[in-house]
């Protein structure tokens, strides 16, 4: 017997240390007993070195101060499995491994310690980043289709130096697109500007833009550098082109085909080397059909033109920009929220986005405020988007009413036809007749006492 | 001069990354004269820098720190002792008499100062002290 357990003994030793999960044992004082082969490899820990320390100061996971898997087991009785977590290995790298833990017992049942078994993630996570990695271009991430499109042309355009315009609906992410494309290309060091062109009136979008020379108009004391000669040999973003009027129109297509402007009150021309981005909300071609907009610089800006889809069209991005905007929000807000809980996840699913991304990034940012926990729920989103989700459950409801009533009146409509000849009624609605009378059974439709049938006989 | 501990009741927290609580001592001629206790998010480093100015933190002791943490800290002009554990009061008592923190390295430890082959040169008493790796 004793020779038996002897060589179950070694057997389980042998296995423990052939296999590729971290294995140790502790003690009720939370000492270390035993600690296998991939335990040291993962932590970096000699076995001489971890028996007999704390666990803590082995394993040095993000739990051990908190939220202890194992002291759950010790005090609770029973396993845990696969909790997410990671360890900060004797290299001062994090890795991230996957937790389980189970009461260590005797033969009497009695609880000797603890054991916690744990496996490495850091390929799955490598590759996981590798994954999403090819669904981003600069802070943009897509696994849509048409974004794919954009995203592989999206390089060989920023190496250009073309004028690029950006069409899209508010908030579809035309800034977030010209910062990746400055970003790609060869002016990276240089200055990004952006300016609103609709929100200016005519004067002084040109100041800012062209700036102007002292004595040009009352209160201009001293030169303005314009927004131009702050950028250089960087990008310019004109935001809403589409909202500029006539006149500056003439002005800009000057520029853009002479690459020179002029400063308000100046008698010089000042040379520009900046890339031009155009990016409008409004339907360009549409405007130059209506004569709103000028043919020739439409022309002119429209050498690469990128329409960036609307979130509604999108929909399969959610997941991926939920994700993003809650990394974001927890490295600015220093939050701890891990996830969206798969109930908020489908209320999001079902709304329509007028706002697009940037109101999708306000509904998380709404969310952070009032969430406190790991997971955000339901409860965290805006009041607006659960009263869209019950709306929509009772739309839901409404439309299989629908179905139900017109099915019914069309089975009646049939039947008076075809004089309440069931045969005739279900070749009528191209259905099998069992699977009339089932339907008749199932929305109870009266029938008359004297039907087609009888009365052909 | 003061130097900060992210404490775990009355030892060296485990882990930094998941550290909820700082201790700022301050030592003068070797003695211990001041203490403070703040609670913390470990990731947020902005607050971190705000603190160690306000106290004029020269020192960070803690357990397990990852390597971003450390250079962050460096890069605001902190020396960070990491890879330290046991209990607070044993380390503070051996800092202020200048000994070696070799008996609070934790097993495994290859980041130490000593293995970095540099010291830690406190302004107190002036001499190098060394988280000293088991070999």
């Amino acid at each position: 017997m004793s020779g038996k357990s002897s060589l179950s003994e070694a057997a389980n030793a042998i296995i423990l240390e052939s296999i590729s999960d971290g294995v140790f044992t502790v003690d009720h004082n939370w000492r270390i007993m035993s600690f296998n082969r991939a335990a040291e490899e993962i932590t970096g820990t000699p076995r001489n070195e971890a028996i007999g320390r704390y666990c803590w100061e082995v394993f040095r996971s993000n739990m051990c101060e908190g939220d202890c898997a194992l002291k759950r087991t010790m005090k609770e009785g029973k396993s845990f499995v696969s909790s997410s977590t990671y360890i900060i290995n004797n290299r001062q790298k994090r890795v991230p491994i996957g937790v389980s833990t189970s009461p260590l017992k005797n033969d009497k049942g009695e609880i000797l310690g603890g054991v916690e078994t744990f496996r490495d993630h850091s390929l799955v996570e490598e590759l996981r980043r590798e994954l999403s990695g090819s669904f981003e271009m600069g802070d943009m991430v897509s696994r849509s289709s048409s974004m794919k499109k954009i995203f592989n042309i999206l390089p060989q355009v920023a190496e250009s130096d073309s004028t690029v315009l950006i069409e899209g609906e508010t908030g579809t992410g035309k800034e977030v697109m010209a910062t990746a494309l400055h970003n790609l290309s060869w002016r990276k060091g240089n200055p990004f500007v952006a300016i609103n062109c609709g929100a200016l009136p005519d004067s002084l979008l040109e100041s800012e833009l062209f700036g102007y020379k002292a004595g040009a108009f009352t209160g201009a004391d001293k030169d303005k550098p314009g927004l131009f000669e702050a950028a250089g040999n960087g990008t310019i973003l004109l935001d809403e082109i589409g909202d500029t009027s006539s006149a500056f129109q003439v002005r800009l297509l000057r520029l853009l085909e002479e690459k020179e402007y002029q400063p308000l009150g100046s008698v010089e021309k000042c040379r520009t080397n900046t890339r031009i981005i155009a990016a409008t909300n409004r339907d360009l071609e549409r405007m130059v059909e209506e004569g709103t907009f000028r043919r020739d610089l439409f022309y002119r800006i429209n050498i690469i033109r990128f329409q960036l889809p609307p979130l509604r069209q999108r929909k399969e991005d959610l997941p991926l920009l939920v994700e993003q905007f809650i990394k974001k929000m927890n490295h600015i807000k220093g939050g701890a929220v891990a996830h969206m809980s798969k109930e908020a996840m489908a209320l999001l699913l079902v709304h329509d986005y007028p706002g697009n991304i940037r109101e999708l990034e306000n509904i998380i940012e709404h969310g952070f405020v009032l969430c406190h926990e790991a997971e955000m729920d339901i409860d965290h989103l805006p009041a607006y988007l659960q009263e869209s989700g019950t709306r929509s459950h009772s739309f839901v409801n409404s439309i299989e009413d629908s179905v139900r009533i017109s099915e019914k009146e069309s089975i009646e409509e049939a039947l008076r036809r075809n004089n309440y000849n069931r045969l005739a009624a279900a070749q009528d609605l191209g259905v099998h007749k069992s699977t009339l009378f089932r339907k008749i059974k199932k929305y109870q439709i009266t029938l008359p006492t004297q039907d087609g049938r009888t009365r052909r006989l | 001069m003061n130097i900060a501990i992210t404490v775990w009741g009355n030892r060296i927290s485990p882990v930094f990354d998941a550290a909820k609580t700082l201790l700022v001592v301050e030592i003068i001629d070797g003695e211990v004269v001041g203490r403070t206790v703040r609670t913390f998010q470990a990731t947020r480093f902005d607050w971190f820098e705000k603190i160690f100015q306000e106290m004029e933190v020269q020192l960070l002791i803690c357990g397990a720190i990852c390597e971003v943490g450390v250079n962050r800290f460096e890069a605001m002009g902190i020396e960070v002792v990491p890879f330290l554990t046991g209990e607070v009061e044993k380390l503070l008592e051996q800092f202020v008499r200048g000994k070696e923190f070799s008996d609070f390295t934790m097993p495994g430890c290859r980041v130490g100062p000593c293995c970095k082959r540099s010291g830690v040169v406190l302004g107190h008493p002036v001499q190098v002290l060394k988280a000293g790796c088991k070999e």
